[in-house]
């Protein structure tokens, strides 16, 4: 059934000097670690070595299988069955290592038991659910941005890109006032546990215990206000779609995966605006491309970069062997800038046709919140564009280090008033 | 090779060849039809990819899903009995002709097909990747 095709790189592959029994020589070996600081600093050119690579690459450090050519990144999201979600997507596998949180009933599941659970949560979260808040989420990003244009100078990641979904989706959800500040926390531990057993992974769960606690707390039906996102997924429970027991975990699927992201969304945006003037200029002359630039940037920076799938059987990946239950990592970033795939990728382009990028995934797991994400990035950035002449970066930008998430810890800016 | 023959808002037609197999957002966006946005690639959650099927072909598609349905009712422009999804409808040899009307600010983007050399080329590409 397999046939070992020779590598289409061979020097990269001479590397391979102790072979071990169960990995073909003709992938690629490389030694690069993406979830060290270093990578997380600048990944592209990494990026770039791991596409040139080959179709499929073994990374040593972690003994796993990893992707980062965008036609091989899409064709392993694509296939479900071969290459699934419940051993977990993160480098911990399920079947040999206990969660460090019980499993998530979507992000971490297959069909059948997937399938129950998107349903109910695409419902929730569907375009005819984004009308209903998409005023309420409109006014508040006017509001924001009339607020920062009083201010001119200020930090855009805490006082715009946490400060405005903060202000929008705690709210939509349903969630009480007090305890939230256990939410970014809580979603940092989520994405650091991702990652591989480093010392970000480490420290994060050693910490996680009282923003598990609230999160738990929170996720209950008597802690949800009527009308929220939290409170539709309990309606669905009473109709039979999902039992009882399994609502909460729902809720906190959207607790864990729906703040962090949009947030380090709205980042990459602001940063990117502010990094490339002209094409600030464009959606300046016309706002209306505020939603596309929001998607273009989530293109560009991919503010999550990797997600793990577990190998169900022994299959081919062009032309490669990877064997049953071995880990495979897809570089979601990677994939969004292949040359194979995109015209000019390395540049940001607001009128890009984005359609197709993976930077909310691909098949059945595709980010289920994604029309919440493009509703707060297109409300945001069209505000600033009609209320704002000039975003410039004033003071030198802080990384953010995460094992899943790409973004900045602080970017201060100066807005001038139109 | 089948020919779908998309009509702008204005009235202006755009006849597209498209290939049996692909959708008919894919063969829309292969030739940067700008109405049809398509934000989720193709994977039925986002309804920025709606058309309004021609009455005389309405019922030679085959049926939607619930979800398709459910979708329908989020997207920007108004429903009409006729509304359909493009990404839902998979091109066949039998479809050679159909007409799919494109609904004002369907794509709900500024696109200008004038930016620059990018949209087209790249397009061409992802055919390749996602057949
Ligand atoms: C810019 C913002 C966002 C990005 C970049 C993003 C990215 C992603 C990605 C890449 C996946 C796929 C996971 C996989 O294939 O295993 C995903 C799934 C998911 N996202 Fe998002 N997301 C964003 C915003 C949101 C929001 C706002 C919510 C909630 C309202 C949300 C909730 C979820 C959930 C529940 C899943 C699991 C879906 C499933 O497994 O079927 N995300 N997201
Ligand atoms: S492309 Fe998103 S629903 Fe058709």
């Amino acid at each position: 059934m397999v046939t070992r095709t020779p590598s289409p790189n061979a020097g990269e592959a001479s590397g391979a000097a102790a072979v071990q029994p169960d990995i073909p020589s003709s992938i690629p070996e490389l030694d690069i670690d993406p979830f060290s600081l270093d990578f997380f600093a600048d990944p592209h050119p990494a990026h770039e070595v791991l596409r040139e690579a080959g179709p499929v690459v073994q990374l040593r450090r972690w003994d796993v299988y990893a992707v980062a050519r965008y036609a091989e990144v899409h064709a392993v999201l694509n296939d479900p069955a071969t290459f699934c979600s419940s051993r977990g997507i993160g480098l911990s596998d399920f079947a040999k290592e206990k969660p460090w949180r019980p499993a998530s009933l979507i992000l971490e599941a297959d069909p059948p038991a997937h399938t129950r659970a998107r349903a109910v949560l695409s419902r929730v979260l569907s375009p005819a659910a984004m009308k209903q808040i998409r005023d309420g989420f409109a006014a508040a990003a006017e509001a924001k941005a009339d607020a920062l244009l009083a201010k001119r100078s200020f930090d855009a990641i805490t006082e715009l890109a946490e400060a405005y979904p903060l202000s929008v989706f705690p709210d939509a959800l349903g969630l009480k006032p007090e305890g939230r500040e256990h939410l970014l926390p809580y979603a940092g531990v989520v994405f650091n546990a991702f990652g591989p057993p480093n010392e970000l992974r480490q420290t994060a769960i050693e910490r996680s215990a009282p923003h598990q606690a609230y999160v738990q707390e929170q996720c209950q039906r008597e802690n949800l206000t009527p009308g929220g996102f939290g409170a539709r997924i309990y309606a669905r429970a009473d109709a039979g779609e999902i039992t009882a027991a399994e609502a909460p975990l729902l809720v906190r699927a959207l607790l864990s995966a729906g703040l962090d992201t949009t947030i380090n969304g709205l980042g990459a945006a602001i940063y990117c605006l502010a990094r490339f003037p002209d094409q600030w200029a464009r959606l300046r002359s016309d706002p209306s491309l505020a939603r596309n630039a929001f998607e273009e940037a989530i293109r560009f920076e991919s503010p999550v970069q990797t997600f793990f799938r577990t190998a169900t059987r022994d299959v081919d990946i062009s032309g490669h062997r990877i064997r049953e239950g071995k880990k495979v990592l897809m570089f979601l970033g990677a994939a969004n800038r292949d040359p194979r795939r995109w015209e000019l990728p390395d540049q940001y382009d607001v009128t890009r046709r984005t359609s197709g990028h993976v930077g909310f995934g691909s098949g059945i797991h595709m980010c289920v919140g994604q029309l919440v994400a493009r509703l707060e990035g297109e409300m945001m950035l069209s505000a600033l564009a009609r209320k704002a002449a000039s975003i410039e970066i004033s003071e030198p930008v802080k990384r953010l280090y995460n094992n899943t998430l790409r973004g900045l810890d602080s970017l201060p800016v100066t807005l001038k008033p139109a | 090779m089948p020919t779908i023959n998309f009509i702008h808002p204005d009235g202006r037609p755009d006849a597209v060849d498209a290939h049996a197999g692909e959708s008919a957002m894919q063969a829309a966006a292969r030739h940067g039809i700008a109405e049809i946005a398509a934000e989720c690639g193709g994977n039925a959650m986002c309804a920025t990819c709606h058309v309004y099927v021609d009455d005389g072909w309405i019922n030679r598609l085959t049926k939607m899903t619930e979800d398709e349905d459910a979708l329908l009712d989020g997207a920007a422009a108004e429903r009409q009995p006729t509304s359909r999804l493009s990404c839902q409808i998979a091109i066949v040899s039998e479809l050679d002709g159909l007409v799919l009307r494109l609904p004002v600010g369907g794509g709900r983007r500024g696109d200008d097909e004038t930016a620059g050399p990018g949209p087209a080329a790249a397009l061409l590409r992802v055919l390749a990747w996602t057949r």
